[in-house]
């Protein structure tokens, strides 16, 4: 794994390359259906995005991290681009509020539920172009050749910095190595994340981009247990945010945005009545605790948002036949996965038994609605 | 004035590279400011220069080392040997 992490940090001209056809075929597919509605542009775009890349890139975040991010993604492309361009102001204190890309995520997913957005071009420009837009004018203000938008705006970033947390991959820092390098630094550490690459322990917004692969010596990609991460998680790392969007966002508003497409109000409502029962149920495990042991269900509900994306892509595929199978399979290994750190994270049988409960149910909707 | 870096620094080694007066150097967290050798860059740039390549808002005026232009400008030639 070394070796392609430090194969990133070495080929960024080829990266960019990747990266800049990525653009291209994004905007091509982004405006193309909206300049030639009659052609079959629009099938091959919604197949693409709400059929292909939406649920893989659910699954690979789980499995590998934010690889998407940091070497394919077009809007984070664009917005570097752009910020070597542009104003170059500091990241603010009202910009690095923690809720933005959950409260942007949620504004962006109703819009695109409760207006069925998948399946129109005019609906999917607005609700994925939009952040392309909104990715760009960060990039033009912000950062000196740096992510902003990646790092405190993005909105599927609040949902792809959970599922991250689960992945068998990461950049692993070897901090006694990188303090025992020789001083100063041949060049400082690159990360367009202005991430702190030193104190590094998480996969929470860590791009894996590679760039900081091999600085001092220090920085390598690495395997790790499935979930270790979640499982080592200390009281003070617990961000409120993460855990306020796994019960109402992760769980309840990807639930409602499933099966109420087009009813702005039935999602609400499922999104508002599944995550409120999820967090007193969360509460009654683990008290004040609740919080960190959300973490726990990250899997499920991870798998269960795979799910209904790959349900997308069945019917697109006219494949809805093989749903019920796909269903057993991610939800028993989310179930199976889920379990093991609960069993870890919630202390007593009481906690234990009641945060099995909610993983009961949660499969059973997932399996059965 | 001396100036101190906050928890909010980074680590990404850009300060240490630009100080003139070699005052930066990694702390046990976060880089740290010698405050007997941060003149605010004065004696040598307009503006300090860590506090202008730094990417993020992290480098403040130390509170604890109010010094005026007079004792900056004495502490950089003590700082050269002048």
């Amino acid at each position: 794994m070394k070796a392609f992490g430090d194969f990133l940090h070495h080929r960024q001209d080829a990266v960019r390359r990747v990266q800049w056809v990525m653009v291209a075929v994004y905007f091509s597919l982004l405006l193309g259906p909206v300049l030639a509605p009659a052609s079959a542009l629009g099938l091959v775009a919604e197949a693409v995005f709400w059929g292909v890349w939406w649920p893989l890139v659910i699954l690979s975040m789980m499995v590998f991290g934010q690889f998407w991010c940091g070497v394919l993604c077009p809007d984070g492309t664009v917005s570097e681009c752009a910020s070597r361009h542009g104003k170059g102001a500091k990241p603010t204190e009202t910009l690095r509020w923690g809720w933005w890309p959950l409260v942007l995520f949620d504004l962006v997913t109703l819009f695109s539920d409760a207006s069925d957005a998948h399946h129109s071009s005019w609906g999917t420009l607005a609700a994925v172009g939009g952040m392309s837009v909104l990715a760009l004018a960060t990039g033009l203000w912000f950062g000196r050749g740096r992510r902003v938008w990646c790092r405190y705006l993005c909105p599927a970033g609040s949902v792809f910095s959970l599922l991250a947390r689960c992945s068998i991959l990461h950049f692993k820092v070897d901090r006694a190595v990188w303090d025992a390098a020789p001083r100063p630094a041949p060049k400082p550490v690159d990360c367009p994340l202005l991430l702190d690459v030193r104190r590094l322990t998480s996969n929470e917004k860590c791009n894996m981009c590679g760039r900081c692969s091999g600085h001092r010596g220090a920085v390598e990609l690495s395997w790790r247990k499935p979930g270790s991460e979640i499982e080592g998680l200390k009281a003070d790392e617990v961000r409120p945010w993460d855990a306020v969007g796994i019960c109402f966002v992760l769980i309840g508003l990807s639930f409602g945005g499933l099966h109420w497409t087009g009813d702005f109000v039935a999602i609400l409502a499922v999104a508002l009545g599944l995550g409120s029962a999820v967090t007193m149920l969360l509460v009654l495990a683990a008290g004040k605790g609740w919080a960190r042991l959300a973490y726990g269900l990250i899997p499920l509900a991870g798998f269960g948002l795979f799910l209904g994306a790959a349900e997308h892509s069945l019917a697109l595929l006219d494949l809805t036949i093989l749903l019920p199978w796909l269903r057993g399979g991610f939800v028993a290994l989310g179930l199976a996965w889920s379990a093991r750190l609960g069993w870890v994270l919630a202390e007593g049988w009481r906690g234990r038994i009641v945060y099995g409960a909610i993983l009961v149910v949660l499969a059973f909707a997932y399996l059965f609605v | 004035m001396a100036l101190l870096i906050t928890n909010q620094c980074i680590n990404c080694d850009v300060c240490e590279q630009e100080c003139p007066n070699e005052a930066i150097t990694q702390g046990e967290e976060v880089f740290v400011v010698d405050p007997d050798r941060c003149t605010e860059c004065v004696g040598h740039y307009d503006q300090p220069q860590c506090v202008a390549s730094c990417p993020v808002i992290c480098i403040i005026v130390n509170p604890d080392r109010v010094e005026g232009s007079d004792e900056l400008q004495a502490k950089y030639r003590k700082l050269m040997g002048r």
